[in-house]
């Protein structure tokens, strides 16, 4: 009996003495989050513009390692691509901490990102110009389809004045700027193209 | 006759050691004499570049890999169930050093004449499909993730120096530069990372040690 007691005891000490690894899951209100089915669509397109923002950020990786090669040799470029590249990581980064604050990502974020295949064929300046404001101009077209989607659920109003204010102004003078490049690259490059995109990446 | 041979000798080294390729010279000649409409191209590439430029693209799709499981880690500890700055902080500085890691890679083959593509990036081992990890876990296995994925980064950079070494030829200018960037301070985050494991799993031996994690992760905010 006093053996019995005693194997007793120190089995309620070698469970008392074990590593709890999970905590219990605190039960927090959720009504605050306002999910409901309405809501969910504008979500599924959110973690959708997260992977778009991402695959931007690559391409423009790839974009701007070409610029790099030495037969290439367009540091200015190269620096542009790799600005823009962290910009589109940054991008993608900002939504993720948005649906954080929305009470969003508790679960179910490992397969929020794909790094998916790359293939860039630039063939000058110019084309890579051409090619990162067809880019924008999609992601801008996803957007506001994503801001249609969203203003369906008044849950969501806040987010749809977000991405109006902050995602789509930096959309459209992004796509200024590239546009405003490629005339002034043209522009030098109409009869002297060697010169003027050597010209160009110098001052870029 | 000695001084003679060991004359001979040296002389032999010295035409070695400055035994020149007129690679590009010669592309020039040709091509400013045979008018060729394409212009001349001559290449960076010199020394082991051959050897090492597979390896350092590896090393580059790993650490966009990694960057964006850090990411993700991060994302989980800042939401509101999770709400732990302190690891939210350690795992977003992870996955931004291993951003800028890709970029300075990129940079080095680049200026070495080498090239880099994103065509099978997806395919890489160690991608989150590929690896089947999931990253949505508690403090301490977190931070266990986070040691191994530490450990494979350092891996493929000892890789790269070993390649760098010991391929002919050697590309002692890589090699110095996986040195001066990547092995010491993988070293201290290696180092570091399993102190942090140690120190929480310690922690963590008893039934309840709620109070105990909320502790480690302000001491996490403060690092
Ligand atoms: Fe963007």
């Amino acid at each position: 009996m006093m053996k019995l007691f005693a194997a007793l005891l120190l089995l309620a000490v070698a469970v008392n003495a074990q590593m709890t690894c999970r905590l219990e899951q605190q039960r927090i209100p959720t009504e605050w989050i306002g999910l409901n089915d309405k809501t969910g669509q504008c979500l599924e397109e959110m973690r959708k513009q997260i992977q778009m923002e991402i695959n931007a950020s690559n391409i423009y990786l790839a974009m701007a390692a070409h610029f790099s090669r030495d037969v290439v040799n367009r540091p200015g470029f190269a620096e542009h691509f790799f600005k823009s590249a962290r910009e589109e990581r940054e991008h993608g980064s900002k939504l993720i901490e948005y649906l954080s604050m929305r009470g969003q990502l508790t679960e179910s974020v490992t397969d929020l990102i794909q790094l998916i295949d790359v293939d860039v064929k630039v063939e000058s300046g110019a084309d890579a110009l051409r090619q990162a404001l067809e880019l924008e101009t999609k992601v801008t077209k996803s957007i506001r389809s994503l801001i249609k989607t969203c203003e369906k659920s008044p849950n969501w109003y806040h987010l749809v004045d977000w991405l109006t204010g902050e995602f789509l102004e930096e959309q459209l003078t992004g796509q200024r700027d590239l546009a405003g490049k490629l005339s002034t690259l043209s522009k030098m490059m109409a009869s002297q193209g060697a010169l003027g995109e050597f010209l160009f990446d110098k001052q870029l | 006759m000695k001084s003679f041979i060991a004359v001979a000798l040296f002389a032999g080294i010295i035409a070695m050691a400055s035994a020149e390729n007129y690679a590009c010279h010669t592309n020039v000649t040709v091509g400013c004499t045979n008018n060729v409409q394409t212009p001349v191209i001559c290449h960076a590439r010199f020394g082991g570049i051959d050897n090492v430029e597979s390896g350092i693209q590896s090393y580059i799709n790993l650490n966009l890999h990694k960057s964006y499981q850090y990411l993700l880690m991060s994302a989980f500890y800042n939401s509101y169930q999770k709400n732990r700055p302190g690891f939210n902080k350690l795992y977003k500085s992870m996955s931004d050093r291993s951003f800028d890691d890709a970029i300075e890679l990129i940079k080095h083959v680049t200026r070495r004449g080498g090239q880099v593509d994103f065509r099978a990036i997806s395919q890489h081992p160690n991608s989150i499909a590929q690896s089947k990890l999931k990253l949505e876990e508690d403090e301490l296995h977190s931070l266990g993730i986070a040691l191994d994925i530490e450990k494979t980064l350092t891996a493929d950079a000892t890789h790269v120096h070993y390649q760098s070494t010991h391929g002919r030829p050697h590309d002692p200018h890589t090699a110095h530069f996986v040195e001066e960037k990547y092995l010491g301070r993988q070293a201290d985050s290696v180092r570091q990372l399993s102190g942090y494991v140690n120190d929480l799993s310690k922690i963590m031996n008893q039934r309840d040690p709620s109070l105990g994690v909320y502790l480690f992760d302000q001491y996490l905010e403060k690092q």
